[in-house]
């Protein structure tokens, strides 16, 4: 995660209003804050203990790292003035972690990178407009003046967590979405989209012989690019493909030692230990390997997810604690700066098995298609006949679930999916292909990762597979093509044969880490029965009291998948009832009441 | 794969559609369990061979993605070419799931040995 910042904005009639408000500058001080810059009408802040990266000119500051033709940072530069020519000017000349705050005529704007590297939430405090990083450690009086709990919104977290992207259920904060550009203190109804991942699908089906080059060289200037800053890095090693590339890349382009060690955990089930992978790896790089085993024990929500429930939306990316905590202490160990990991691999070099692969192929090649071989590889790889998947890529795949994730847990007063986008990046798919449709779908999950959670608050998290240049470039690729072989992610395992291990780019299973969170919501469900059962969810009628009661007894979850679910649902849970006290619900959203 | 090959793969679709629909597991196992004997090197290679055919062939078959008519029109397969391999039936748990596949000594003929591990096997047919 990158480090926290507090930005204010207010109205400046002149050039020389750059002096932030004294009576809200002492509080911000008093709380830890020092000024990092100032622009007429805006005040920057930052922790002294993690300082920002800037670059700033008069209209232009941009927090953490651009990589680009740094001409196109001049005020002067941009031939459209306004902020949504400067946002398209620095997203299209450049790349990186980054939130760019913008002066226009009516004031300032932020864009946030397509990468999401930069948490960017605001909210208006009237007179003034305020950009930050987190609603936390914030002096009192700094929050919304109309902070209110939309349980509507709630409720759609519940169903598709992907939504708490989009949408935080504290009516009142607004997260920026990534790729948007939104006036400071604006919703997102005021936003303007300037990247969308639908605008890099493929526009014809022709090959092109460069693509694995091209991807592994993308692979490796980014991961280089993003790495460069940091004098010790921890790499997450799963000894799966995606997280071995970025090692592999790691260890290509920087100077000998940057990598301080591999962070591996260990699994208690034969499927789930991949230390021989790991060591296949690391050993020959004589990179040392941290092996932590996951931890098997109690989750206790009351404390493991209090302290993160403070923000803007519930501590998805930290529903395993004791991993998270691990994480922190070997970052420590190690003195790293940043922890890199392979996460978004999956989306961006294709992991779903699906016969949507076969429609692209169809949509795109016409009767031409049914000569390709990619039908019985697609096949083989989904252990499918050919001709169900003719048959599931001619009607569409099923339907999704009316209540999403939440199926049969689902309360009383919980309505069905409305059907409406839950992420900006998923409005105007209609026209795309629907392997494409499922790409995008799972890159826009892939942000779940860059919520609050503990690793984070020590060390930057960088994770190049979701930079925008990779995202770019693996659209742009037809699914069938990213799915070359009939293998998952087959493209890239071309693209990076040469530099990982035979056994590693051949590798046809991955660790399977079910069990473990089965197992661990069975060791919590003592804990997870007393804090749901009584907890706000059951009692607003969004969660089933009896249907949550069955399914956490032991003989329930030694059967189903889903055991992870439950711990996310307890996640949300805490974050409820940390809000509630604080702000009062959304009149035309309240807390629904019980069904008879 | 030659014109007996494809024979062999028909007659072992048939075996599916008279021997495996709407039976009981018990039946279907009686059916395919045949006297083990010791098979030569010849023959273990043409098992491999066989089992690699079915692969690439089982695409275009209009079975079910399940497991147990998989193993068993490969298993009727072999058996209709003279030979044999044991149908291994595993269980896991934290989820519950069943599994089962074909094996020739410790190396799995229609799956792939990286997924079986989790599975504890509880039966063998051969």
């Amino acid at each position: 995660m990158h480090p926290p910042f507090f930005a204010l904005t207010w109205p400046a009639e002149t050039e020389d209003g750059c002096e932030p408000p004294a009576h809200l500058a002492g509080p911000l001080h008093a709380q830890g804050w020092t000024l990092a810059t100032r622009r007429p009408g805006l005040a920057l802040w930052q922790r002294p203990e993690r300082p920002l990266v800037l670059e700033a000119t008069r209209d232009l500051i941009v927090v953490g790292r651009w990589f680009g033709d740094r001409a196109l940072l001049r005020d002067a530069a941009c031939g459209d003035p306004e902020p949504v020519g400067r946002a398209r000017s620095l997203c299209g000349g450049g790349w990186g972690a980054y939130l760019a705050l913008i002066r226009g005529e009516g004031g300032w704007w932020g864009f946030r990178d397509p990468s999401g590297g930069v948490e960017a939430l605001t909210w208006a405090a009237r007179p003034y407009g305020v950009i930050a990083s987190s609603l936390a450690d914030l002096p009192p009086g700094f929050l919304p003046h109309r902070l209110a709990l939309d349980w509507a919104v709630i409720a759609e977290q519940l169903r598709q967590p992907i939504a708490q992207m989009a949408q935080s259920a504290l009516r009142g904060v607004c997260p920026i979405a990534p790729g948007d550009l939104q006036p400071i203190a604006g919703d997102a109804a005021t936003a303007t989209a300037i990247w969308r991942p639908r605008d890099f699908a493929p526009a014809s089906a022709e090959v092109d012989p460069g693509w694995p080059e091209r991807l592994a060289a993308t692979v490796e200037t980014v991961v280089d690019r993003l790495l460069a800053p940091y004098g010790r890095v921890v790499c997450e090693a799963s000894g799966g493909l995606d997280s071995s590339v970025i090692k592999a890349a790691a260890l290509r382009t920087g100077p000998a030692g940057r990598l301080a060690a591999a962070l591996h955990y260990v699994g208690d089930r034969p499927e789930a230990d991949e230390r021989a992978w790991v060591r296949r790896l690391c050993e020959p790089h004589g990179l040392p390997v941290a092996f932590v085993p996951l931890a098997t024990g109690p989750i206790d929500p009351d404390t493991d997810f209090a302290a993160l429930a403070r923000d803007a939306r519930p501590p998805y990316a930290a529903v395993d604690p004791d991993r998270d905590r691990d994480t922190v202490r070997v970052l420590a160990e190690h003195g790293a700066q940043a922890l890199v990991t392979g996460k978004g691999g999956d989306a961006a070099f294709f992991q779903m098995p699906s016969a949507a692969v076969l429609a692209d192929l169809w949509q795109a090649r016409g009767v031409a298609a049914l000569r390709h071989p990619r039908h019985a590889e697609v096949a083989q790889w989904t252990r499918r006949s050919v001709w169900s998947l003719w048959r599931e890529a001619r009607r569409g795949p099923p339907s999704k679930p009316a209540f999403g994730m939440l199926g049969r847990l689902a309360g009383p007063s919980l309505e069905p999916a409305s059907g409406q986008a839950p992420h900006r990046w998923l409005d105007g798919l209609d026209g795309l292909p629907p392997g494409k449709r499922l790409q995008i779908e799972a890159l826009a999950s892939s942000q779940l990762a860059l919520g609050q959670h503990r690793r984070g608050a020590v060390a930057d998290l960088v994770q190049p597979l979701l930079s925008q240049p990779v995202m770019e470039l693996c659209l742009s690729i037809p699914s069938w093509e990213l799915v070359r072989g009939g293998r998952d992610r087959g493209l890239a395992r071309e693209a990076f044969a040469s530099w990982l291990p035979a056994e590693i780019v051949h590798r046809r299973a991955k660790g399977n880490l079910t069990s473990h969170y089965a197992r661990r919501t069975a060791a919590s469900a003592a804990a997870l029965r007393a804090h749901l059962l009584d907890g706000v969810l059951v009692d607003a009628g969004l969660l089933d009291r009896r249907a949550t009661e069955a399914a956490l007894r032991p003989d329930s979850l030694i059967w189903r998948a889903d055991g992870i679910d439950l711990i996310g649902v307890a996640a949300v849970e805490s974050w409820v009832r940390y809000w509630q006290t604080r702000a009062p619900d959304v009149p035309e959203a309240a807390r629904p009441s019980l069904a008879p | 794969m030659t014109r007996r090959d494809s024979w062999r793969l028909a007659g072992a679709v048939w075996d599916a559609a008279w021997r495996y629909h709407r039976r009981p597991l018990a039946e279907i196992v009686a059916f395919a369990r045949q006297p083990a004997r010791p098979m030569t090197g010849a023959e273990s290679e043409e098992v491999v061979r066989l089992a690699q055919l079915y692969r690439a062939a089982v695409a275009w078959l209009p079975l079910p993605r399940k497991c147990l008519i998989r193993s068993f029109v490969l298993l009727r397969f072999l058996q209709r070419s003279g030979l044999g391999a044991d149908w291994v039936f595993g269980v896991r748990t934290w989820p519950f799931s069943a599994h089962c596949w074909l094996q020739l000594g410790d190396m799995a003929l229609d799956d792939h040995a990286e997924r079986l591990v989790g599975y504890e096997p509880i039966f063998v047919v051969g």
